[in-house]
């Protein structure tokens, strides 16, 4: 069926749909990538931590 | 030595395929593996994310769309009532039923991608030698792992796409339900509070959801079956602040809102009702009595003075009683004795609508032959008695036992002109209470106007006249013409009850032919204004006092 001829409150209720399942996955995939950068951050602090360290305590 | 050779060139073969496996392995099958099953996921994702705005689009043809037709076939969860016979031509609210059906469309689409891709490589892989598919494992390999992969994606995919259907959908259920119950309870309580109704003046129905006709385009046909009336506007499956016909036409969920956009008809009979039917006060006012009583003749001289009285705040609900109204005005300004009541047809309601103020009411008013009150084969058909909070008896004096003795051979051409009553008061009393009785009326809860008619003609024999015109005087009046019997009896049955002693034809020391009316209607709380110098005027003021509870309640 042609969606032109759904009820207007029809083709809402799918635009909302719609755009919250996007949402969700950009949600989701902005998640990912902030979760990833953290991650490395939290990773690379604590290498530049322990070299840090490996240099205060001398050879 | 040749058969030596043959298993060194064995062994050299095992060990060469053995190297090449390991080498496409390392090399070839793992690299692929990483790549093509995360990419296939992925793929899988987003295929059933695509599959999910294709349907969302509308376009996937493949789509079952619940229309309105489903609607009146009963393809739509939740109950109907019995007063609604079936759901009512229009759309179904999205989150009712369409938001599963799109689901499904959603996963049968995915379903249809995810076969396809087991499908064609298995059919690809087929045409080959199954030992050499076998032996080209690695790299046969990666195909499987990449085929795996979209299956498990396009199944994550599915059930994030229903996670997130299911989420919305719960969020609209929830403040759809809200809304629902919210929007019916406004609309009783508003009912209740002003004691709102829709009569129906053909077949008496009262009806606090009256069936309303969509004023959009409708086949005659769809219209002669009814189709386009929404028997159930009330918030729900169909809309919660607004439904879609199937015409494409818009329509308010709520008796108030469609009370005075739509056209209502009964339910029952299809007879249209009046505008604002159920959403404004409804007054209905029985009057019975004997025939020649006197009852036509009150209501023509109680509607014509209140309708002087009132002004513009009293105003015809429709045509019929519009008609009837000038008949009555005619034979009232005339002088006239008010005609005999046809029997041969129930009576239709003459509707006033009535504006006091903020305040709305509709008015019905019923006088139905003296004849079809007493046989009761007729009163059984009469059922607007059943439903009104508000009677009023007429009762003519000169059919008094009583007074018929003692006077009629003096006042013979008096009692000719008086048109005296035959049945006896108590008899034509009882016919109607009896016949509420039977149908289970509880007339405890009813008011009664208890009118004593003729009071001009009555005021000829001076020494009838009672002492008064209030209600304690004209109580007392009858008890001395001995219809105590009479009088207890409508005590006893109902719950408020007031006697009135008018004319017609009222003179300025005569009580105002209006009281009755006028009692019943601000039992209603509608109360009439009235006009400085109305026809009204006596010299007694506004009946007051003299209402008596009734001698002995029932528990």
């Amino acid at each position: 069926m042609d969606i032109r001829l759904l009820p207007p409150a029809h083709r809402l209720a799918r635009l909302v749909l719609a755009v919250t399942l996007l949402a969700t996955l950009g949600a989701g995939a902005t998640a990912a990538i902030v979760t990833g950068w953290a991650a490395r951050v939290v990773a690379d602090g604590q290498d530049i931590a322990e070299r840090a360290r490996a240099i205060w305590s001398g050879p | 030595m040749g058969a030596f050779i043959l298993v060194v060139f064995g062994i050299a073969a095992v060990v060469a395929y053995v190297y090449a496996c390991m080498f496409l392995l390392a090399y070839v099958t793992t690299p692929l593996v990483l790549l093509g099953g995360s990419a296939s996921v992925l793929a899988g994702i987003l295929v059933a994310l695509s599959a999910a705005h294709v349907v969302l689009a509308g376009r996937s043809p493949r789509t079952e769309i619940r229309t309105p037709t489903d609607v009146v076939a009963g393809r739509l969860p939740g109950r109907v009532g019995e007063r609604h016979i079936r759901r009512d031509q229009a759309w179904p609210q999205y989150f009712a039923v369409q938001v599963k059906l799109d689901l499904v469309a959603i996963s049968r689409h995915v379903y249809a991608v995810t076969r396809e891709s087991w499908a064609r490589p298995l059919s690809w892989l087929q045409r080959f030698d199954l030992r050499l598919v076998l032996a080209l494992w690695p790299l046969v390999l990666p195909v499987l792992v990449a085929v795996v992969g979209f299956s498990t994606g396009a199944l994550f995919g599915i059930v994030l796409v229903a996670a997130v259907f299911g989420a919305v959908t719960a969020a609209a259920w929830a403040v759809g339900l809200v809304g629902v119950a919210v929007l019916r309870g406004v609309d009783r309580g508003w009912q209740v509070m002003v004691r709102a109704g829709g009569s129906c003046p053909r077949c008496y129905e009262v009806s606090s959801l009256p069936a309303y006709q969509c004023p959009g385009e409708h086949p005659v046909v769809d219209r002669q079956a009814g189709a386009d009336l929404h028997r159930d506007l009330r918030p729900g499956r169909l809309g919660v602040l607004w439904r879609r016909c199937a015409c494409g036409t818009r329509l308010p969920t709520t008796v108030l809102r469609a009370a005075n956009r739509l056209q209502a008809t009964c339910p029952m009979c299809r007879e249209p009702l009046h505008r604002g039917a159920a959403a404004q006060t409804d007054v209905r006012i029985p009057v019975f009595g004997a025939a020649s009583a006197g009852k036509t003749h009150l209501i023509l001289a109680s509607l014509v003075t209140l309708k002087e009285e009132a002004g513009t705040a009293v105003q015809f609900a429709d045509e019929h009683s519009e008609r009837v109204f000038l008949g009555y005005e005619e034979v009232f300004r005339q002088g006239r004795p008010a005609p005999k009541t046809d029997t041969s047809h129930l009576p239709v309601a003459l509707t006033l609508r009535v504006r006091v103020g903020r305040r709305r009411a509709m008015v019905h008013v019923y006088d139905a032959a003296g004849e079809a009150l007493a046989d009761p084969d007729l009163n059984a058909q009469l059922a607007y008695l059943d439903r009104a909070r508000t009677l009023a008896f007429v009762l003519d004096p000169f059919s008094i036992p009583d007074i018929r003795d003692l006077f009629e051979p003096t006042f013979g051409e008096l009692f000719g002109r008086a048109n005296a009553a035959k049945d006896s008061p108590e008899q034509s009393y009882q016919a109607t209470v009896m016949r509420l009785r039977a149908y289970g009326v509880d007339t405890e809860r009813q008011r009664l106007a208890f009118v004593v008619s003729k009071r001009d003609l009555l005021c000829l024999m001076p020494a009838l006249v009672p002492a008064g015109s209030d209600s304690s005087a004209v109580r007392a009046w009858l008890l001395e013409h001995r219809l105590d019997n009479l009088v207890t009896a409508a005590e006893r049955d109902f719950g408020d009850i007031r006697y009135f002693l008018v004319a017609a034809h009222g003179s300025a020391d005569m009580p105002a032919v209006t009281a009755p009316f006028r009692w019943l209607l601000a039992s209603e709380r509608v109360s009439l204004p009235v006009r400085p110098g109305g026809a009204s005027t006596t010299t007694d003021g506004p009946v007051r006092g003299g209402t008596r509870a009734p001698a002995g309640r029932k528990g």
